[in-house]
């Protein structure tokens, strides 16, 4: 039971978890026109040992791969591993996706690349989706507009961004505040996804004597029960939907539980890693961070793909001359057959 | 010059006659016309009130998506103002690199670790201050390093 528990419970130190173990993974795009595209995998670690079927994408031994290390100031030894490969359209990289067996293999990856023909220009739009991983709350229910930029924002940005003058003030109005809300909005989803499964259940098979509209009313009070650390499940539903309750649904609560940890797993047990798009033309458009050299990053990690499908996408656009030559030489026509029918008149 | 008065007045007194002076003149008046003619066959269709009509119908159509188009650009690229930070390839590298030694740090005791505690620590509060104790370190080994090349130094002497 505690076990269950604790789920909710060191999910909250997830955040800090999240990238100790193992290389650490920036994944670069460089797209083009036709939709063919170079994908460059470099993986940072302290050990010469990479195992590239447990990566956090999908890599294998037929990329190009170059292996090189550094030597810090300090005299600390990091290696690092350059996997690159060109891949025709992204259905090529669907298909790894879909055997992928690394570390994430919970996450429901697709990417997708669209060509848009606009006369005067082409736009070009690449996206990288992931499955959320369940069914809670978005975290648009929980944060501001302000907050959820630093909620996407990749953790060495939000270093870099503390390192600025007005630190503090971010610190105390965007942060912490996050911090605290991000214990609500973990236990609040992970009851409500129980909540739903059991009305599922209870919806498909009446004869279970559950009160879905109380355990629905009482959900902000399970989940912050939850959240006490020496709480019980049997004792935290006992006291709220009435005593002997939990006695007679635990066969049903616990396979409940499991379904639940096992989505949650998805999240909790992300290899986050960076993802970096260089768009052909200029870019347009993005969900992303543009970084100083026109690239496109985001941050793949158990937060964002909790409870709410990730998309990172990109739009760029590349001038057609020819259309712009053809409208210049069709409109100076038109224009002076008017003119000229003026003066004749 | 008296040759060239003569041929003058020999021309004045056997006035030339052109012979086909009718069809030269309607010749001359044919090129005059064929010219006006071309940019009449080019420029026709602007007596052609509905071609007249629809061609500047489509001149303003292309004009107006031509403004709206670029105005939807130009907003989208303004919006991406917002969502520019300075950090470059290079730089995230090398956070990883530092970031990797960091957890290194870490995961050399795991059972001392964050499980084992119940404070609860920012990631990036973790971060400096494992940063702090790198450099610490750094700077202890180099005070130590001089010390020893002291010592070494004073047992040659």
């Amino acid at each position: 039971m505690k076990r269950k528990i604790s789920i909710i419970l060191v999910s909250l130190i997830m955040l800090i978890m999240s990238s100790c173990e193992g290389p650490d993974a920036l994944v670069i795009n460089i797209v083009r026109e036709d939709g063919s595209f170079t994908r460059k995998v470099i993986l940072t670690y302290t050990k010469d040992e990479f195992d590239l079927d447990n990566c956090q994408v999908p890599v294998d031994s037929t990329w190009n791969i170059i292996k090189e290390y550094d030597i810090s100031e300090k005299g600390d030894t990091t290696y690092t591993l350059t996997a690159v490969r060109d891949f025709d359209s992204v259905e090529e990289l669907n298909r790894m996706y879909d055997n992928y067996e690394g570390s994430n293999k919970g996450m429901k990856r697709r990417a997708d690349f669209q060509k848009k023909f606009m006369w005067f220009n082409n736009l070009y739009r690449y996206t990288e989706h992931v499955d959320k991983a369940m069914n809670g709350y978005p975290p648009e229910d929980f944060y501001t507009e302000e907050e959820l930029v630093f909620f996407y924002m990749p953790e060495k940005l939000i270093e870099a961004r503390l390192e600025k003058e007005d630190s503090t003030q971010v610190k105390r109005n965007i942060i912490e505040p996050m911090e605290d809300k991000f214990d609500t909005w973990l236990g609040r989803s992970l009851v409500k996804v129980l909540i739903d499964k059991i009305s599922d259940t209870v919806r498909s098979n009446p004869a279970i004597g559950i009160d879905t509209t109380l355990l629905y009313e009482k959900e902000e009070e399970i989940a912050s029960s939850l959240l006490i650390i020496s709480s019980d499940e049997k004792e935290v539903l006992d006291s709220l939907m009435g005593s002997g309750f939990y006695e007679s649904n635990s066969v049903l609560i616990d396979s409940i539980m499991s379904d639940v940890e096992e989505e949650f797993d998805v999240a909790f047990n992300a290899d986050a890693y960076l993802i970096q798009t260089i768009m052909p033309g200029r870019l347009m458009a993005t969900n992303g961070f543009v970084d100083e050299q026109g690239n496109v990053l985001w941050e793949v990690d158990g937060d964002v793909i909790l409870s709410s499908d990730y998309d990172m996408w990109a739009e760029s656009k590349v001038r057609n001359t020819w259309a712009w030559i053809i409208t210049f030489v069709f409109l100076a026509f038109v224009i002076s057959g008017l003119i000229i029918r003026v003066f004749r008149k | 010059m008296e040759v060239l008065d003569k041929l003058i007045a020999q021309l004045r007194k056997h006035k030339p006659e052109i012979e086909y002076r009718e069809s030269l003149k309607e010749s001359i008046m044919q090129n005059i016309k064929s010219r006006k003619r071309k940019i009449d066959y080019i420029f026709g269709w602007t007596d052609i009130i509905w071609l007249r009509k629809s061609l500047a119908l489509a001149s303003l159509i292309i004009v107006l998506a031509f403004i709206i188009q670029q105005l939807f650009v130009v907003d989208r690229i303004n919006k991406l103002e917002k969502r520019m930070i300075s950090i470059n390839t290079e730089k995230i590298l090398e956070y990883q690199r530092e970031n990797v030694i960091v957890n290194s740090v870490i995961m050399k005791q795991p059972e001392t670790s964050l499980l084992a505690d119940s404070i609860k620590v920012s990631t990036d509060d973790l971060l400096n201050l494992l940063r702090e104790y790198k450099e610490l370190q750094y700077r202890y080994e180099k005070i130590l390093g001089s010390q020893i090349k002291k010592d070494s130094n004073k047992q040659k002497l």
